[in-house]
């Protein structure tokens, strides 16, 4: 087993027997559930509703929720993957109530570039300058592409992982993240037109 | 991951783990739930989930208060209860029309069915928005007592008359994704 994937076990096995203890009523164990997934849950749901205020109400409820609901895990997937998840459709709640934000209604928008590689140019700027134009073109994806991203990219989520807490088929995640990705390119593109 | 990465994917790698925003206050964040919790647990009363049971601090308040804590005590308290017990099964005996006085009996006609509470257990599509979802449970009149789960599943209140009727409605409207009759609630 490769040493990332080995951790990524002995994370999981550990924040298994946490669980257990949670649901025994463990205060101590939730401490140190909390200290290893409030992080990430945050940054998930902050990604997903570019708000730092409301990404942080949802990761209280989610962290809740997590005590609540403990002994409802059943260990059939990572422990991580059920707490996403749990954020993921507290944080879809609080899209549903908030008017839709400036997105990319369609890819047809950014029709003409359309490749899933680094637009030319892109590279040879200078990081800071790099870093802006990301973050402006992946604040106009749609959640749904975000959430692909943030889980394929920054959680390093395998393809099945992502598609368990998106409740959706691999297949379907695979064709998310090619468009989020060709839609980023795009935008990257004429924005590196325009400097 | 089991992707092979191009350059672009690790550009965007590198640019999300250097610049996703970290939470600002973690400890902070685990007192709110943490008293949360705490208030959960009050308001259920110790069941589940607090940490110091009310219910066994309650009984052991009890117990003190009596001087139940010694053996002699307690066997006392167990002879009374013995005693209590006897008194009762004989009244039990006397009034329910085994005993002499069965004639007593209520000569009331028996209650009419109880309408039985039933839930509907409903997922709305993920591009259902707030105010769709609100038309509907408008429209059938139906009263969300739990959800979201972590699935994002609701509960709906209704009872075993009307559960079949309500049920075709939600499943008419395109915003629901899934509807199942369930008699409690998780």
């Amino acid at each position: 087993m490769e040493p990332m994937l080995k951790d990524a076990a002995a994370e999981n096995e550990r924040a298994k027997g946490l669980m257990n203890l949670i649901s025994a009523g463990d205060e101590v164990a939730f401490e140190h559930l909390f200290e290893m997934f409030s992080g990430r849950v945050f940054s998930f749901t902050r990604r997903m509703l570019s708000d730092e205020g409301r990404a942080d109400e949802v990761m209280v409820d989610t962290m809740y929720e997590v005590w609540k609901t403990a002994d409802r895990f059943r260990g059939e997937a990572k422990v991580s993957t059920w707490v996403l998840g749990i954020a993921r459709n507290k944080a879809l709640m609080h899209l549903r109530s908030s008017a839709p934000q400036t997105q990319f209604d369609s890819i047809d928008e950014y029709a003409e570039v359309l490749v899933s590689d680094a637009p030319d140019g892109l590279l040879q700027l200078e990081a800071k300058e790099r870093d802006a134009l990301l973050a402006h073109c992946l604040d106009r994806l749609n959640e749904k592409h975000r959430e692909c991203i943030h889980l394929a990219h920054y959680e390093e989520l395998p393809l099945n992982e992502v598609a368990r807490v998106l409740l959706i088929p691999e297949g379907t995640v695979k064709s998310r993240l090619s468009t989020a990705k060709a839609q980023l390119t795009a935008c990257l593109s004429i924005q590196l037109a325009r400097t | 991951m089991d992707r092979q990465d191009t350059p672009f994917d690790r550009i965007l790698s590198d640019f999300l783990k250097e610049n996703t925003p970290k939470i600002p206050d973690a400890s902070y964040r685990l007192e709110s739930v943490k008293v949360r919790i705490a208030a959960q647990g009050a308001k259920q009363n110790g069941s589940g989930v607090a940490t110091v049971s009310p219910r066994k601090t309650l009984l052991s308040k009890w117990k003190a208060f009596f001087g139940l804590d010694s053996p002699r005590a307690a066997f006392a308290m167990g002879l009374i209860g013995l005693q209590f017990a006897a008194v009762s099964g004989l009244a039990l005996h006397i009034f329910s029309g085994n005993g002499p006085y069965s004639e007593a009996r209520s000569t009331s006609t028996p209650a009419s069915p109880v309408a039985v509470t039933k839930y509907l257990r409903v997922s709305f599509k993920s591009s259902a928005t707030e105010g769709e979802i609100r038309k509907l449970l408008n429209a059938v009149q139906g009263d969300i007592v739990a959800g979201p789960s972590q699935i994002g599943e609701y509960f709906i209140l209704t009872s075993n008359g009307i559960v079949e009727e309500k049920k075709a409605m939600f499943s008419a409207a395109s915003v629901v994704e899934s509807i199942e009759i369930v008699s409690k609630l998780p």
